[in-house]
């Protein structure tokens, strides 16, 4: 796997996480232990993105910030 | 409010294409248990649903059924692009080219359009939860119609994936259901609509 296809899949899976437990937490708001793991992966899922920006391209408009150049207009598209 | 994220929530990388594949997935772009229907049916009932905790559950379901919906989307393009017109045919998928060349436009299988008669949005809580889980079921069994179809394991992947959501998202909307009614008169559910009646 190149290195940008393996941080790509480092996001998706750390957002993943965090996502599938969001939905958990939306019926169980009072599950403090759930709610711990939430912000565990949150933190995982911050590092990944930080680390594929820094490596590959901004994934949010927001990662445009520190960029060394308007990229997100760069191919591949997810659809692509 | 919405931002993107550019990525797609499962990875999509297919090889093969074929155009017989992209005419029966796009149901579930733009057909009636589709993708499409998914969210706007979720996004469209938050706004009167009075659980804070099932109001919250729309939303980000509904946000989720938006990356299924690119996902699909992605699936069906990378089916059919950089076919000829003549491999379109060949592969049944004329009838729609001569509308949409290789674009995406949102229809079932059959062609029929994309349509809100797909969705309810009922403006009782206990209504649309229950629409909700059927919603669920109907998209989990048309994905294993797909699968029955489909034998590239690029295709499949992604296709599984999508499946396993939607039970997951049954399971969410029941549990969302349960507290709901937990919220009412236990001796009758039924007895006033908390989204709508004052009390």
């Amino acid at each position: 796997m190149r290195n940008d296809e393996r941080l790509l899949r480092d996001v998706q899976a750390t957002s993943f996480l965090a996502h599938d437990i969001l939905l958990y937490l939306d019926t169980h708001p009072d599950d403090r232990e759930a709610f711990e793991a939430y912000q565990r992966a949150l933190g995982d899922r911050r590092e990944a993105v930080r680390a594929y920006e820094q490596q590959v391209r901004a994934l949010q408009p927001d990662g445009l910030r520190r960029q060394s150049a308007f990229d997100w207009v760069d191919e591949p598209f997810p659809w692509q | 409010m919405w931002i993107y994220e550019k990525m797609l929530q499962y990875p999509i990388n297919i090889r093969k294409k074929d155009a017989r594949l992209a005419k029966i997935i796009i149901s579930q772009f733009g057909g009636p248990d589709g993708e499409l229907a998914a969210s706007t049916r979720y996004l469209s009932q938050r706004y009167a649903m009075p659980n804070r905790l099932a109001a919250g559950l729309l939303n980000d379901i509904g946000t989720e059924e938006i990356a299924h919906f690119e996902m699909v989307g992605a699936i069906v393009r990378q089916l059919t692009r950089g076919l000829t017109a003549e491999q379109l045919r060949e592969q049944g998928m004329d009838a729609y080219y001569v509308d949409h060349t290789a674009g995406l436009w949102a229809q079932a299988a059959s062609g029929t359009p994309f349509t809100a008669s797909a969705y309810q949005s009922k403006g009782d809580p206990v209504t649309d939860l229950h629409e909700d889980m059927a919603a669920e079921q109907k998209a989990r069994t048309t994905y294993d119609n797909i699968l029955r179809l489909v034998d590239d394991p690029d295709v499949r992947e992604p296709i599984r994936f999508l499946r396993q959501r939607e039970i997951v998202h049954y399971q969410r909307f029941g549990e969302a259901l349960r507290r709901v009614t937990d919220d009412l008169d236990s001796r009758n559910f039924y007895a006033f609509n908390p989204a709508f009646d004052r009390r």
